[in-house]
C-alpha cells in the first residue's frame, strides 16, 4: 500500500518517517537542537569506547548510511554545533538531524542497563553526600566526558567557557545521562525529537 | 466482562481495567481491545498505596508525565504546564534526581479535603519506569486505541510565558542554559512587528492623489463596519446582547499566570468541541469572557461576519449555564480561522499591541479618506514653531470620522518633544496597558514630523495594501 504513497520519496529511508517535521520556518535545525544532538552523541561516546565507530556501524545497520556516509560526513554533521572548535557554519537539515537522533537513541537503548546503573549510583552518592569519584564506573564516564568536551568545544564561546570547570561539566554529563535514559523508552526517540524544538515553533 | 492489562516495569506497574468493545465479541480467544476504562492503577515501588482513578486520571497522568519529560529533555519549562490545580496529576522537580508527583483523587475538590492528595517522590530511574509503562500502554493498539502519544514542541510563546511568569524553572543546567535563554530572547526579538519598508514614505504623492477622488468613496463601506460591535445582526441567537453585556459589566482577571492557564484551557476546550471545522470559510473573531474555573461566561462577536456565523462555532454550546454573576472574568480574543484553527490570546495583550488591534480599518479607500483629515488637523494646530532637530515618529489611532483617539511616540525624540506638537493638544497618549477595546473601528497611522519646520509625512501604519 505504501508503494503508492507520494510522501515516501525514493532515497529517503523509511525509518525517518517516525519523526514528523516540526512547524519551523526553514527546514533546518535550530541552534539549540544542533548543540543538544551533538552533546547527546558526545555522552554516548563517553559511555562506550570506540563510540564514533559504533555510530557509523549503527547508521549502516539502520540503513541511514546514505545520510551518515562515513567518518568525514559524521564529523561535518556534528560540527554544525556552533560550540565546536571546528564549527562548520552550515545548517543541519531536518533529515540529517533525524538520522543522528535515531542513531543516537538506538545506541542509548543498547546501553540502557549501564545508563540505569550509573543514574542509580549517582542518586545513591547524592543521598550519602559522597563525591562522584566514589563510584568507579560513574567517575570514568564523567572523566571521559570532560575530556571529550574540552578537546572538541571552543573555549572562546561563552557557553563553553562558563561550563569549563570539572563541576559544571560533571553536571552537564549527568544531565545528559538523564536525557539518554529517557531516549531509551518505547517513545523515547519521539520525546527527544520534539523536545529539540521547544520554543522554536510559532 | 472486564479485561485487565498490566504494564510492568521494575519500579512501576500500571494496571488498566476496562471493558471491551462488544461488537468485536465472538472472535474466540482473540485479545479484545479495551475501549473503556473502569479503573487505572499505578503502583510505584516504595509506596504501598497505589494511585488510581478513572479515564480522567489516566489522561491527566499521561499528559502531565509527557509534558514533564519534555521539559526535562529540553531544559525549558513551558506555560502550558498543568500546574493550575485543575489537573488531577502534576509533576514538579525537587532537585536533580528527585521528581515529585502529586495525584488528586477525582472529585476531591468538592470535599476540599487535602488528604485526598497523594504525593510520591520519584528518582529519575523510577520516573523513567513510569514513563515507559505509559509509553507501552500508548503503543498497545489493544488497549484504549484512542489514547495516543500526543507530543508537540512548546511554542515560542509558551516558553516565553513560563519565563515571564517566573514559575519554577527546571534548571536548564545543560551547558546550553545560557544559550537557550539567549536563543529564546533572540527569537522574541522579531515578534514586535516589522513594518514593510517599501511603503514607509509614499505619502506625499498618495495624499494629494487620494485627496480629490476619495470623498465619494468612503461613505459606502461605513455603514457595514460600524454596527458591528454595538448591535448584533438579526441572525444569531437573541441572547447575544446579554452575553456581550456580561463581558462589559464584569471586572477583569489580569494575573498573567492565571491568564496563561485559562488561555490554555480555553484553547483545549475549543479544540475538542469544535467539530464542523469545514463550515467556516473565513476568520471569525470573538471577545470571550472566562470565569476563574474556566467556564465561558459570555462572548461578543467582533465583526458582523462573526455575529452571523456564531452558531458555527462551539462557543454557544460551551457557554456556562450558570446565571451571570459579578465574578471577575478573564478576557480573550478567540479567532476561528477559515483554515480550521483556533487561536486564543489574552485580550489585553492583543489590544496593547496596536498593530493587531481588532476592528482596525485596513481598507485602502477608507484609509485614503481618513488620512487628509488627520493631516489637516495636525497642520492647523501647530502652536509655535517647532524646535526639534530630529525626526519625530508617532503611531496614531484615528476614528473613522478623523477624530484622533490616541497616539504613541515611537522614538525617543518623539517622546521628548511631544509637548511641542499638535498631537499633544489633539489627543491623549496611549496609556500603558490601558488601551481599552474601542467600540468603533480605528485606523492606525504613522505620523512623521521632520525638522526644521515640522514637515508632515503620514502613512497607514501597515503601509498601503496594494
Amino acid at each position: 500500500m505504501q508503494l503508492n504513497s507520494p510522501s515516501i520519496q525514493s532515497g529517503t529511508p523509511v525509518i525517518l518517517g517516525s519523526l514528523p517535521d516540526p512547524a519551523i520556518s526553514d527546514q533546518t535545525c535550530p541552534r539549540r537542537a544542533t548543540i543538544e544532538i551533538d552533546l547527546m552523541l558526545l555522552a554516548i561516546e563517553a559511555l562506550e569506547l570506540e563510540g564514533s565507530e559504533v555510530i557509523l556501524q549503527t547508521a549502516k545497520y539502520l540503513e541511514l548510511d546514505e545520510i551518515i556516509k562515513d567518518r568525514v560526513t559524521l564529523w561535518r554533521l556534528r560540527n554544525t554545533n556552533p560550540l565546536r572548535r571546528q564549527n562548520q557554519r552550515r545548517p543541519l537539515s531536518l533529515t540529517e538531524a533525524k538520522a543522528l537522533v535515531i542513531v543516537g537513541c538506538y545506541m542509548a537503548r543498547r546501553l540502557t542497563v549501564l545508563i540505569r546503573q550509573l543514574l542509580l549510583a549517582y542518586q545513591q552518592l547524592q543521598e550519602q553526600q559522597l563525591s562522584m569519584d566514589h563510584h568507579f564506573r560513574l567517575n570514568e564516564y564523567l572523566e571521559r566526558f570532560r575530556a571529550h568536551f574540552r578537546s572538541r568545544m571552543n573555549p572562546r564561546r561563552a557557553a563553553v567557557a562558563e561550563n569549563y570547570s570539572d563541576e559544571k561539566l560533571n553536571q552537564l554529563a549527568l544531565n545528559l545521562l538523564t536525557e539518554l535514559l529517557f531516549c531509551t523508552g518505547t517513545h523515547g526517540i519521539q520525546r527527544f525529537w520534539f523536545s529539540l524544538f521547544d520554543g522554536e515553533v510559532a | 466482562m472486564t479485561i485487565q492489562r498490566l504494564y510492568s516495569l521494575p519500579n512501576c506497574t500500571l494496571l488498566i481495567e476496562g471493558l471491551g468493545d462488544t461488537i468485536t465479541f465472538g472472535q474466540g480467544d482473540a485479545r479484545l481491545p479495551i475501549t473503556m476504562v473502569i479503573n487505572a492503577e499505578c503502583r510505584l515501588t516504595g509506596y504501598e498505596k497505589p494511585i488510581s482513578g478513572g479515564r480522567e486520571f489516566l489522561e491527566s497522568l499521561v499528559a502531565a508525565v509527557s509534558q514533564y519529560v519534555q521539559t526535562l529533555l529540553s531544559g525549558l519549562s513551558m506555560a502550558r504546564s498543568p500546574q493550575d490545580g485543575k489537573q488531577l496529576v502534576q509533576l514538579e522537580r525537587i532537585n536533580e534526581t528527585t521528581h515529585r508527583l502529586n495525584a488528586r483523587a477525582q472529585g476531591a475538590e468538592a470535599t476540599g479535603a487535602t488528604s485526598a492528595i497523594t504525593q510520591v517522590d520519584l528518582n529519575t530511574v523510577q520516573l523513567f519506569d513510569l514513563v515507559e509503562a505509559i509509553d507501552q500502554l500508548l503503543a498497545d493498539p489493544q488497549t484504549l486505541p484512542d489514547l495516543t502519544l500526543n507530543l508537540k514542541p512548546a511554542s515560542r510563546r509558551e516558553i516565553v510565558k513560563a519565563r515571564q511568569v517566573g514559575r519554577e524553572l527546571v534548571p536548564a543546567a545543560i551547558g546550553v542554559s545560557g544559550l537557550a535563554a539567549a536563543a529564546v530572547l533572540l527569537s522574541l526579538l522579531p515578534v514586535p512587528k516589522v513594518e514593510p519598508p517599501q511603503d514607509l514614505y509614499p505619502v506625499r504623492g498618495q495624499t494629494t492623489a487620494g485627496n480629490s477622488p476619495s470623498p465619494t468613496a468612503p461613505p459606502s463601506p461605513k455603514p457595514t463596519a460600524s454596527p458591528a460591535a454595538t448591535s448584533p445582526s438579526p441572525t444569531p441567537s437573541p441572547d447575544t446582547k446579554q452575553l456581550a453585556d456580561t463581558l462589559t459589566n464584569a471586572s477583569e482577571i489580569t494575573n498573567a499566570a492565571e491568564l496563561a492557564t485559562l488561555s490554555q484551557q480555553l484553547q483545549q476546550k475549543l479544540d475538542q468541541t469544535w467539530t464542523n471545522r469545514a463550515a467556516i470559510t473565513q476568520d471569525l473573531s470573538y471577545q470571550v469572557g472566562v470565569r476563574k474555573d474556566g467556564a465561558i461566561a459570555g462572548y461578543k462577536p467582533i465583526n458582523p461576519v462573526s455575529a452571523e456565523n456564531a452558531s458555527q462555532t462551539p462557543l454557544l454550546s460551551l457557554l456556562s449555564q450558570q446565571a451571570a454573576t459579578s465574578e471577575p472574568l478573564a478576557l480573550f480574543k478567540v479567532v476561528f480561522t477559515g483554515s480550521g484553527n483556533v487561536a486564543v490570546a489574552p485580550w489585553q495583550q492583543v489590544m496593547t499591541s496596536p498593530v493587531s488591534g481588532i476592528s482596525e480599518i485596513t481598507d485602502t479607500q477608507q484609509l485614503e479618506a481618513i488620512l487628509p483629515k488627520l493631516t489637516s488637523q495636525i497642520n492647523q494646530n501647530w502652536a509655535k514653531d517647532p524646535t526639534f532637530a530630529e525626526e519625530l515618529i508617532y503611531k496614531v489611532r484615528v476614528k473613522q470620522d478623523g477624530t484622533i483617539l490616541d497616539f504613541n511616540p515611537e522614538n525617543e525624540a518623539a517622546a521628548r518633544h511631544v509637548q511641542e506638537t499638535p498631537l499633544n493638544k489633539l489627543a491623549k497618549p496611549i496609556a500603558d496597558g490601558n488601551t481599552a477595546p474601542t467600540q468603533e473601528p480605528v485606523a492606525l497611522f504613522k505620523v512623521v514630523m521632520r525638522p526644521p519646520n515640522g514637515a508632515l509625512e503620514v502613512s497607514p501604519w501597515r503601509g498601503w495594501q496594494n
